[in-house]
């Protein structure tokens, strides 16, 4: 069956057929290596400019299948969780670049990175990467689990995020959305 | 595209399986339905004293290429060879999964489900059919990789008459988990991806027809090889010749995975590995909303992953020291020389970034159009 609105679609992404970037201003560097610049109105949209370690934990990050085992990434770097912010902040494609980063994050190094994991829950630019977070609520600590938890209800994202609490399998955290 | 429930393919209702093969390996027929170019065939069978499984494949000679599905209830199962009307073997799995070996040719040789689907040809260079009943061979498995006997299996041979292979249509069965059919950005998103996903595919000459079906399928996709097809006792209208894709938010235990396929080749027939997965949030990045770009390489994992089901494999791996079975698509064997030779591809394993820019990622070689072409379920 063919869709009826497929040729309209189709002149529309071909006016994008290369790419874009994302109009949304980014966000400070977490290092000073490979800070993006702001992007200035009527100029050219920001500039990543990645840390040689940076750009190899994206890399990694970008295999389409199998997808990477995060042990394997962090240890690409020596600023695992520096390197895995920077790219989950900054990486806009491909779109599983980040969110995988995020995920590695909290999976492997969440205590470390525990202020930004809990910033994205409250930050509705960081959506992705909240609800992939909240995804893998029962692979984490249980106390991790219930600040992220207890971070995502009370801000901006808790409609979305209190039902994807109220499915999680350990008791406690899910209590929290009751 | 948007939130209809479109009416599903229709094909006739095919004869529930009856029979049991016999004790000496004997299969039992229980249905033909042919429907156009596809015949369908089922039946059932036991593995015999050595753990191995004859499912007969009768070719009149006008047939291009076939399909055959082999599933078991709770038995690894995989094919070890082909045989055409002589007993000549066409193809061994020993020949493709050694230790000199640095290509694949098909998933069928892999242990890995209750189930096992071969295509074949696989290739245009690939021995061709001819009239006789040829042989697929399998062999029942248990966890220790020792053959299993008086294992009951379920087969289904699915032939193709269409000899024009510069074209086709396959159709692809679109199943939303539950109430993402109700989300405006995802229909959006899937539509433009569904566009992009055409126009790769209309170089092989294939096109794509879609049909969407709603479901009440958890949205966190629980993806297991050896456990029943999720849509197995509803199929949500499934047909015997389309492709599942199912759209999900995550994939369980790989939540990082954007996307899986079920098989290379998959099956047209429901089974376990009966379709091809695929996660929006994990394709929706950072701020969890798709933009045009994002659209666009959704588009291209589509492409990609049902690429992965009608038989494709990656022409290098990410390591650069595995490859596809085919001519045209060159060994490479650095990350620079791969890129520079398939990066354009669709199948390179993974897409050509910066942190805001993808390089298209659509171009398909001849071996690989082929190779779709020759898919049982492109009619």
């Amino acid at each position: 069956m063919r869709l009826p609105d497929m040729l309209t679609l189709s002149l529309l992404l071909l006016s994008f057929a290369c790419g874009g970037r994302k109009s949304e201003p980014v966000d400070a560097p977490a290092t000073p290596d490979g800070a993006p610049t702001l992007p200035v109105e009527g100029q050219p949209g920001p500039t990543i400019n990645p840390t040689e370690s940076q750009a190899a934990v994206h890399k990694a990050l970008s295999v389409r299948d199998p997808e990477p085992d995060c042990a394997d990434v962090s240890a690409l770097t020596p600023e695992p969780v520096a390197d895995l912010i920077f790219v989950a902040n900054h990486a806009d494609q491909p779109p599983w670049a980040s969110t995988r980063a995020a995920r590695c994050l909290a999976l492997g190094h969440g205590e470390a990175a525990k202020a930004e994991l809990i910033a994205w829950m409250g930050d509705p630019s960081a959506k992705g990467l909240a609800l992939m977070l909240l995804a893998e609520l029962d692979q984490l600590p249980e106390p991790l689990a219930m600040e992220l938890a207890q971070a995502a209800l009370a801000g901006p994202l808790a409609d979305e995020a209190r039902p994807r609490i109220a499915k999680v399998e350990n008791a406690n955290v899910r209590a929290l959305a009751l | 595209m948007h939130r209809a429930l479109f009416a599903l393919p229709v094909l006739a209702a095919l004869t529930a399986c009856t029979g049991v093969g016999d004790k000496d390996g004997r299969p039992s027929k229980d249905s033909v339905v042919t429907e156009g170019p596809l015949t369908t065939l089922r039946g059932s069978i036991l593995s015999n004293q050595s753990g191995r499984v004859l499912v007969p494949i009768e070719l009149t000679g006008d047939e291009v290429s076939f399909m055959v599905t082999a599933k078991t209830d709770d038995t690894y199962i995989s094919l070890e060879a082909i045989l055409d009307e002589n007993g000549d073997e066409v193809v061994n799995w020993k020949d493709w999964l050694n230790s000199k070996s640095t290509q694949s040719l098909t998933s069928a040789f892999y242990i890995y489900g209750y189930d096992s689907v071969v295509n074949w040809p696989v290739r245009s260079e690939d021995r061709s059919l001819s009239a006789g009943t040829w042989t697929a061979r399998f062999t029942t498995v248990d966890e220790d990789y020792r053959y299993v006997e008086d294992v009951f299996v379920d087969y289904t041979v699915q032939t193709k008459t269409d000899h024009d292979l510069e074209s086709g249509v396959v159709k692809v069965r679109l199943v939303w988990a539950e109430g993402l059919d109700t989300r405006n950005d995802l229909q959006e998103a899937v539509a433009g991806a569904l566009v992009r996903w055409s126009e790769i595919w209309a170089a092989a000459g294939l096109t794509v027809e879609f049909t969407e079906v709603s479901s009440d399928l958890d949205p966190e996709l629980n993806v297991d090889s050896v456990a029943p097809f999720p849509n197995d006792a509803v199929d949500y209208g499934g047909a015997d010749d389309d492709v599942t894709l199912v759209i999900g938010e995550t994939i369980n235990d790989v939540r990082g995975l954007y996307g899986q396929s079920g098989g290379l080749p998959g099956t047209l027939v429901s089974t376990a590995n009966a379709a091809v997965y695929v996660s929006w949030l994990t394709n929706a990045g950072r701020d969890g909303e798709f933009e045009e770009f994002e659209v666009l390489l959704l588009g291209e994992t589509m492409a990609h992953e049902v690429g992965h089901y009608l038989g494709l494999f990656h022409p290098v791996e990410a390591s650069y020291d595995y490859y596809d079975a085919l001519d045209d698509t060159v060994e490479c064997t650095s990350y620079s020389k791969c890129e520079s030779q398939l990066g354009e591809n669709l199948m390179f394993p993974y897409p050509l970034c910066s942190f805001t820019d993808c390089e298209p990622q659509g171009n398909l070689t001849v071996d690989q159009r082929a190779v779709m072409n020759l898919y049982t379920g492109a009619l």
